[in-house]
């Protein structure tokens, strides 16, 4: 099982977004994933996201948001992030916009390990500190340290 | 009567395909939400990781199961700072009211108050018998 450090990209890290809506943050940040081939087959990748969107609030409140889809369009899992000055609307529980946006992505066969994946981060976000420290960090290494460090 | 959101009460040890699948069941006919609920206790931070971390692990494999099944759902992580058959009771009524959600569902092996339960919530509530007791359910 690796760690939330390990899967999270380096690389794929927005510091701000361009978009303001869900639809389109969710396609600014899996282009990422598109254009690293990470991502096989972008239409099965999307329909499998905006499905689960269309079922579940992914934001899963305090600013936070975790849109995520396990599909055999991905090659292996995969977590991108985004943050959002204004915030984005991910009809999260507590009717907050969502800043600190981050995207799972995890092949059809790896189904134990998306669901630590996605119970690990929402345990790391639930930290005051982990989340001020995101909002507030000044380049996508900052933001690999605070993960490291909390972890 | 139409069923638009469940709050389903998730106890942090307890088994949860069976209650979980009977919520789904619920829910399916009346295309009704299923708020998902777990609530730990509000502990250290070096202990709290453990719990917070098999709660979140349970919830998400609810989510995954209504996702698969199409039911629509949404997850919820509280904390109270002292467990106590009471206490727990008493969020979970409140819960009910902060979402406004047409019924309830538990175990019936939950740690809960039940007759406070049944006093206090305005709205129906179902018990589910344990795993053994109950005929079999699919989704």
């Amino acid at each position: 099982m690796h760690k939330i450090s390990e899967t999270l990209l380096s690389d794929g890290i927005i510091l701000e977004v361009k978009n303001n809506e869900k639809t389109d943050v969710i396609r600014e940040l899996a282009q990422i994933l598109i254009d690293k081939s990470t991502i096989i087959n972008s239409e099965k990748f999307f329909s499998a996201i905006f499905r689960r969107e269309n079922l579940e609030s992914t934001g899963i409140g305090q600013g936070v948001a975790i849109p995520h889809a396990r599909t055999s369009a991905v090659k292996n899992i995969a977590i991108v992030f985004g943050r959002s000055k204004v915030g984005v609307d991910f009809s999260s529980l507590d009717g907050l916009p969502s800043h600190l946006i981050f995207l799972i992505a995890a092949p059809e066969d790896k189904k134990s390990e998306y669901i630590m994946t996605l119970a690990r981060l929402s345990k790391l976000l639930r930290k005051n500190d982990v989340r001020h420290t995101l909002l507030n960090a000044k380049t996508p290494e900052d933001v690999v340290k605070t993960i490291v460090q909390y972890e | 009567m139409r069923i638009q959101k469940i709050l389903l009460y998730i106890e942090p040890k307890a088994l949860v395909e069976p209650i979980s699948l009977f919520a789904m069941n619920l829910a399916r006919p009346y295309d009704a939400r299923v708020f998902a609920l777990s609530i730990i206790k509000h502990q250290i931070p070096e202990i709290k990781a453990r719990s917070e971390e098999q709660a979140w692990k349970r919830l998400y494999e609810i989510e995954e199961d209504a996702f698969e099944a199409g039911i629509k759902t949404s997850l919820l992580l509280e904390e109270i700072e002292t467990v106590t058959q009471n206490r727990l009771t008493t969020k979970l009524i409140n819960l009910c009211q902060t979402f406004k959600t047409d019924l309830l569902v538990v175990s019936s092996d939950a740690k809960l108050n039940i007759k406070k339960l049944i006093g206090e919530t305005t709205i129906p509530i179902i018990i589910v018998p344990p795993i053994q007791n109950l005929s079999k359910l699919e989704v």
